[in-house]
């Protein structure tokens, strides 16, 4: 029962590993805790919603797409409106990102109403056996691809130029620039790739999940704590970080109570951190 | 020569102190449409949030993105010892005071050892985690709530039916007092030392400040005073659930206000108060009812314009404005010596 | 008199060892000068004493009572204060209002604080700098603020971390004098320089350390001909030369 429960933590700790990484890689390259990440995750489940209910997209082929949209979104969210906070004061870094999510969350809800949605007809469905194990395909699919797309993150950040230049911002802002790196225009590259990682994310999640205003919301807070977990400034230690709650969230939830899950999540949160203030693997400076 | 500066700023701080005491009493009076008066008395109790949020995070510098856990904690206590125990609400005041602000301590003293990003995403984990436990709680209703009785109206029972008036001097009164505590405090070795570790807790470490002590006392008061705002909104809503008193809003609104007004001064969240407050009450009733959303979206999008153009708040745009008067009369008469 | 006593003092960073063995001691009425190449340990020998990092052997006296791993604040009440190799004010606070936070440790009364903090401002030559802001102070004057932010708090030993580093001449020249002064006065003090022009002349005892190890110790001019000394900071080419 145990190894069930904690197959079907780790499928999910894959699918929240996308999504941290992205946030752990905003945060890394340009300092901002982005609050409103969820709420991006749920614009490209409903973008998916839309491309499969109006154009016979699904969701899990139309990943790529939905994650380019989401890039080329988030250059525009970058130039518009966080370029221009990152020189202001730590306050307002924090609840301008806090902000935007309430605003698109709402925006949603303006624009679809609260009604839950669900992609009916994926190619992605059914269960399979893989030992003594039910796993759901559609979840078993979502998670592959987050860890395909984590991957070609980690590539391009490790294997060509520009994800370099990014990876050294990161590490040292000042050295970066003064090797002639241009952080603007990086900058903005490095906040379109986070919100690509949400919007792939979202676009495997819609294969399967529910989609409704709020849905983006667990996702950004449980993304937030696993890159906590894993220390602000580590996107390997994002996905482990993600990988464990997603782990806890299910073996603690049938422990404790599905109630009881996020508590559980937050709770494991506080302890790591305070037992461990950088978090498990970060190094990362406030 | 040093100290001038302090007893001038102070001088005529306690002068706009005093006009402003006199306008907010007569203020009701003035307006008294029910809707008007219930604004006010929302301006004055987000005013006192605002103030107990910044004895943590604009003096002492620890952000917090959960103040929802202590407000909804202390309207429990009090409305749970009102319903189950027939406690007099003004008993249940003090003692949602006392019991948050231990409960701020008990979480104080793991929480202070995180800093910035860290301590402020632990709030919000808090500010969930507790919303959860009261959403599944039985004994105090779970995710229906409390509903208050209806007793006899009056002081002596902290309900009030007929006019609104009395709470808004109960909230104006609350708000007169944590005023008054916080000037006592900002010239007090406290307030310094809450300064001094914001700044640098290392620095003030060195110079013989117990950090974690200080810090815990940050926390606790400023804990009990949002538990006794809590007491408050259950007193003149007579009802409290999970959703309403620990909602994640209220703890973006509470940070937000001091910020928007300029964190770190007295001033900061009352201004902060008066002019946030009315706009979300008003596109609420004006926009909101309908459920699409169009209220929250306005105001999202003004958190988002505010940081991005105003970052520093109404007190940074009043001092920008101070300084440039200050230039401008340096260029006018350089040989009047300005003000040392 | 006060006397403070350090015997074998450790700290070791994962597999490097900072601070090997480290003993010595100072009392008042003198200046003991601590110096040493880069990375010889000097600043987390400053952290050890008073608190900031956990020792991981030996021993810190001050009186005869052992203060080994106490908390920054409680070593500060004690009569223990030090300044940061960086310089480290309250940047967003008034010079006096820095002040007096390190007053207020001897007298919670504001008046007084207020009152001691504008005599040490007097004292160090920067009363009339008393309502700038910390941020606004030139560099010289942030460490002279330093020093009265420690001042303030009623020291017996002094600790000063390269507190002439980066001051022309004549700023060196008037940070040695208010050192003397303090000496004069009674203080102990460590002080940890690299500027040996400003150290040698007015140390009563110098101590060198390198990667970790105590190397010598004595008088600055015995030091100053001292062969490992020289090869520490010069390289043994150096050294040779002082032996003939």
């Amino acid at each position: 029962m145990i190894l069930q429960l904690a197959t079907g933590g780790l499928l999910l700790g894959c699918i929240y590993g996308l999504v941290a990484m992205g946030l752990s890689l905003i945060y890394g390259v340009m300092g901002i805790v982005n609050f409103a990440h969820g709420a991006f995750v749920m614009l490209a489940m409903y973008a998916s919603y839309w491309l499969y209910s109006l154009a016979g997209l699904d969701p899990v082929i139309g990943t790529p797409l939905v994650a380019l949209l989401m890039f080329g979104f988030g250059i525009v969210v970058y130039r518009l409106i966080i370029g221009k906070v990152l020189r202001g004061p730590f306050l307002a870094r924090l609840l301008v990102t806090f902000g935007m999510g309430i605003f698109f969350v709402n925006l949603a809800q303006f624009l679809w109403t609260p009604d839950y949605r669900m992609v009916q007809e994926s190619i992605s469905h059914g269960i399979i056996m893989l030992g003594p194990i039910f796993i759901e395909l559609p979840k078993l699919v979502a998670s592959i691809g987050s860890l395909v797309v984590a991957g070609l993150v980690y590539w391009f950040l490790r294997k060509t130029k520009t994800g370099l230049a990014i990876q050294a911002i990161s590490i040292d802002r000042t050295a970066a620039s003064l090797m002639g790196i241009n952080l603007e225009r990086l900058n903005a590259i490095a906040f379109g790739l986070g919100l690509a990682c949400a919007g792939a994310a979202g676009a495997l999640l819609a294969s399967f999940y529910y989609i409704f205003p709020d849905v983006g919301t667990m996702f950004g807070l449980v993304a937030l704590v696993a890159v906590a977990l894993g220390g602000f400034g580590s996107t390997e230690g994002a996905l482990v970080g993600a990988i464990l709650i997603g782990i806890i969230e299910t073996v603690g939830g049938f422990l404790v109570g599905p109630e009881y899950k996020y508590a559980l999540i937050f709770l494991a949160y506080l302890l790591i951190v305070i037992v461990r203030p950088r978090g498990l693997m970060g190094w990362g400076a406030d | 020569m040093g100290g001038r500066l302090m007893r001038d700023n102070r001088q005529t701080q306690t002068i706009m102190l005093i006009v402003f005491a006199v306008v907010g009493l007569a203020l009701p009076l003035v307006a008294r449409a029910r809707f008007a008066q219930h604004i006010l008395i929302m301006i004055a109790l987000y005013a006192v949030l605002g103030e107990a949020w910044n004895i943590m995070a604009g003096y002492a510098g620890m952000v917090s993105i959960g103040q929802a856990a202590f407000f909804g904690l202390g309207a429990y206590v009090s409305s749970f010892l009102f319903v189950e125990y027939s406690v007099n609400p003004w008993i249940g005041f003090i003692a949602s005071g006392l019991v948050t602000a231990a409960f701020g301590t008990l979480v104080g003293l793991p929480f202070s050892r995180l800093r910035g990003r860290y301590f402020a995403i632990g709030t919000i984990a808090l500010g969930q985690m507790i919303k959860v436990v009261f959403e599944n709680w039985q004994r105090v209703g779970a995710a229906t709530g409390l509903m208050l009785p209806l007793v006899g109206e009056g002081v002596a029972n902290f309900q009030f039916h007929t006019t609104k008036l009395p709470y808004y001097y109960i909230a104006f009164a609350m708000l007169l007092a944590v005023i008054a505590f916080m000037r006592a405090m900002e010239r007090s070795r406290m307030g310094y030392y809450f300064k001094a570790i914001r700044e640098n807790e290392d620095v003030a470490s060195g110079l013989g400040v117990n950090k974690t002590a200080y810090k815990l006392v940050a926390i606790a008061v400023s804990a009990g005073i949002t538990g006794m705002c809590g007491t408050f909104l259950a007193q003149y809503s007579l009802y409290v659930e999970p959703e309403y008193m620990f909602n994640h809003t209220i703890s973006v609104t509470i940070a937000l206000i001091p910020v928007f007004g300029g964190a770190g001064s007295i001033a900061g969240p009352i201004l902060g108060s008066a002019i946030l407050i009315p706009i979300s009450e008003l596109t609420r009733a004006w926009l909101g009812s309908g459920g699409t959303g169009i209220d929250l979206m306005l105001y999202g999008a003004f958190i988002v314009l505010m940081c991005v153009y105003e970052p520093e708040g109404l007190m940074g745009m009043v001092r920008r404005a101070r300084e440039k008067a200050i230039a401008r009369r340096e260029r006018r008469g350089s040989t009047q010596c300005p003000n040392l | 008199m006060s006397e403070l006593v350090v015997t074998g003092l450790t700290k070791r960073f994962g597999g490097l060892v900072a601070l090997n063995d480290a003993s010595f001691s100072v009392r008042s009425g003198e200046i003991l000068g601590l110096i040493g190449p880069n990375g010889a340990g000097k600043t987390t020998l400053f952290n050890c004493l008073t608190g900031f990092i956990r020792t991981d052997g030996g021993s810190v006296e001050f009186d005869g009572r052992p203060i080994t791993n106490w908390s920054p604040n409680r070593i500060c009440a004690l009569g223990i204060a030090r300044t940061f190799q960086v310089v480290q004010v309250l940047q967003g606070m008034t010079v006096l209002e820095n002040v007096m936070v390190g007053a207020y440790l001897r007298d919670g009364r504001t008046s007084v604080a207020q009152r001691r903090a504008a005599e040490v401002l007097d004292r160090v030559g920067m009363g009339d700098k008393a309502d700038m802001t910390a941020v606004n102070l030139t560099l010289p004057a942030k460490k002279r603020l330093e020093v009265a932010m420690c001042l303030a708090t009623g020291p017996k030993v002094l600790m000063l971390d390269e507190s002439m580093a980066g001051l022309t001449p004549t700023e060196i020249h008037e940070s040695s004098a208010m050192i003397r002064r303090l000496r004069d006065e009674g203080m102990a003090l460590v002080v940890v320089e690299h500027v040996m022009e400003a150290i040698m002349p007015i140390a009563d005892r110098v101590m060198v350390l390198d990667s970790g190890n105590k190397i010598a110790e004595g008088a600055p001019a015995e030091i100053v001909r001292d062969p490992r000394v020289v090869s520490a900071y010069l390289g043994d080419k150096y050294a040779e030369r002082i032996r003939c």
